[in-house]
């Protein structure tokens, strides 16, 4: 079933156009990944499918539904965004971070939000934050940090959650520990995730589908085999790379790199 | 449940405010007893305490609140710390708009004086905001620049405007700040003032409290960061207009309180407006106090009283701050 359905998609700031009547769909409980070379468009992309950036013209549809029609609580509800390079607030213990992700189920003068200690305490130990629930953020490890970040994402309990290159600025250790924790997630909790990833081999070993973008425009969809091919490597990333296959899962891993272009 | 640090904070701020309330009252050109206040003996004291000095007192707490609430609004929602009312010409914007009312004709009543201080805020705060404008949004660096040259500009045409129509006398109390004179009128339109903010405040806290994050985020999780900038702005103009025209043009306040309350309690802003407001409140009573008693009988100008003694507060704690930080 597809979840996230963009048709002809043009998103772009004031006069400039960034992505191009584009159109896609993303299937429910999977792992996306959207890959392309700097400045193609993959964030952007993610922003519009999010419902942040305004479309220039197409529809977003969210279980059918256009995205424009819901209110903006109601489509927090449904997806939780975690932004690249999100203004850290410092002052914050990681519980009042995470709690702020409760924001669009408050009710009332009294904020009224019954579940919302259960969900902020499931959220934190799915995220493994649990044990630094009273710590500032500022006293906090990078990788801890992002673990918050995404704790509060995880506080929406929205099916559909998209992150932004979630993994940079991390050490390898805790590149992979926010990546198997989000395959966790999807695995145990059936979460819908959409990730933008500029590493190609964790995006071929993490990822169901590929969306490869460039200037703009979606080139190529599919697994990871289907879509990490050396054509494609070549024509895009402008590398060359040897290729080789899981011996189980199959999925590509490059070995090997060399760029193609000419300094 | 357990008692939490802010709850201790607030007791204590609240405390101080009371003790610093009875002594504002007391306190004046002659030094009288509070029980005064309440025992009635019918005396000139007795007058003095319930007609002169009450309002006085009550106008200086709820002008800080004001200062205070409306410096930790704008500092949040310009992402900027040293972002404030006064540093801005939001408050220089309401002191122009009440002398130019006054030089066109308008009688100074209580209720001109709110609305010229409130639309000269709303002016201003327009100005500075459009100075700040770019293709890409607001930037925070044109907003503080921009806002500081233009607060000096319109201050130095106040003070043209003064000299020149030679109404410095008049305005004395506009341009150096001070409640002398102070009564219950304006202390009830205060109070309403306080209580349309402080409502405002209430029901939109988790959305000025959402507003620390980039736009981005903010929507992701729900809010909707034009709408609550809009209302902000209308609580930081409600604030500045109310005390500019009460008050005068008190600086320090909006910029210092929030400092020091972040320094004793970093933490988020709906959980920190309580002790942000009653700090507010305290020091403005205390800098009266030292206004109407250290030069006695001459009245001592409020906003560089209040400027110098916060400045030398904030000074000691950025002095201490490093240290205290570098022990955790």
């Amino acid at each position: 079933m597809n979840v996230i359905v963009g048709k002809n998609l043009t998103i772009g700031y004031g006069k400039k156009t960034i992505v191009d009547n584009q159109s896609l769909t993303i299937a429910a409980g999977q792992i996306t990944g959207l890959i392309g070379p700097n400045g193609s468009g993959k964030s952007t992309l993610l922003k519009a499918l999010c419902g942040i950036n305004p479309l220039k013209n197409g529809t977003v549809l969210i279980n059918q539904q256009p995205l424009t029609a819901m209110a903006n609580k109601q489509r927090a509800k449904t997806i939780a965004y975690l932004a690249q390079t999100p203004i850290v607030p410092g002052d914050l213990t990681v519980l009042n971070l995470v709690k702020m992700g409760r924001y669009a189920f408050y009710r009332g003068l009294m904020n009224r939000d019954e579940q919302g200690k259960a969900e902020v305490q499931q959220a934190m130990a799915a995220a493994k934050v649990d044990h630094l629930a009273n710590r500032r953020i500022d006293s906090l490890s990078g990788g801890q940090r992002q673990r918050a970040f995404i704790a509060m994402t995880l506080a929406h309990n929205s099916p559909i959650i998209m992150l932004d290159e979630p993994t940079t600025y991390l050490d390898l250790t805790h590149q992979l520990g926010i990546l198997n924790l989000l395959k966790e997630l999807n695995l145990t909790q059936q979460k819908t995730v959409v990730i933008v990833l500029h590493d190609l081999n964790q995006a071929a070993q993490y990822c169901d589908q590929l969306i490869c973008m460039q200037h703009g425009t979606i080139m190529k969809t599919g697994t990871p085999k289907e879509v990490l091919t050396a054509p494609l490597l070549a024509n895009i990333f402008q590398v060359k790379a040897d290729i080789t296959y899981h011996s189980e899962r199959q999925y590509p891993q490059l070995q090997d790199y060399e760029t193609l272009v000419q300094s | 449940m357990k008692v939490s640090k802010l709850w201790w904070l607030n007791t204590l701020l609240l405390l101080l405010l009371l003790f610093l309330f009875v002594l504002n009252m007391a306190g004046g050109v002659i030094w009288y007893s509070p029980r005064l206040l309440w025992q009635s003996d019918h005396t000139l004291a007795q007058q003095i305490m319930r007609t002169i000095r009450l309002p006085r007192a009550l106008a200086a707490m709820i002008v800080g609140a004001l200062l205070a609430l409306s410096g930790q609004l704008m500092q949040t929602l310009s992402k900027n710390p040293i972002a404030d009312p006064s540093i801005l010409g939001v408050n220089a914007g309401a002191m122009l708009a009440l002398m130019l009312g006054s030089v066109a004709g308008f009688s100074l009543s209580i209720t001109n004086t709110i609305w010229l201080s409130v639309v000269g805020a709303t002016l201003a705060f327009l100005v500075v905001l459009a100075l700040a404008m770019t293709r890409q949004g607001l930037d925070p660096l044109r907003f503080i620049l921009g806002g500081t040259v233009f607060s000096g500009f319109i201050s130095c045409l106040a003070y043209a405007l003064s000299v020149l129509t030679n109404t410095t006398m008049q305005f004395r109390n506009l341009l150096v700040g001070g409640f002398s004179n102070t009564n219950f009128k304006q202390v009830s339109f205060l109070a309403v003032g306080l209580l349309i903010v402080l409502l405002i405040s209430l029901f939109n806290r988790k959305g000025f409290t959402l507003m620390v994050f980039d736009d981005a985020t903010a929507r992701s999780l729900g809010a909707q960061p034009g709408v609550t900038r809009f209302i902000g702005a209308i609580v930081i103009v409600i604030s500045a207009g109310f005390s500019v025209a009460v008050a005068g043009n008190v600086g320090f306040i909006g910029l210092g309180i929030p400092a020091i309350i972040h320094y004793l309690h970093p933490d988020s802003l709906e959980r920190n407006i309580m002790p942000n407001l009653l700090l507010g409140a305290s020091f403005m009573l205390l800098i009266d106090l030292l206004a109407k008693t250290l030069a006695a009988p001459t009245e001592l100008p409020l906003a560089a009283l209040s400027a110098i003694c916060g400045g030398v507060f904030l000074f000691i704690i950025i002095a201490r701050g490093s240290q205290v930080t570098a022990h955790e």
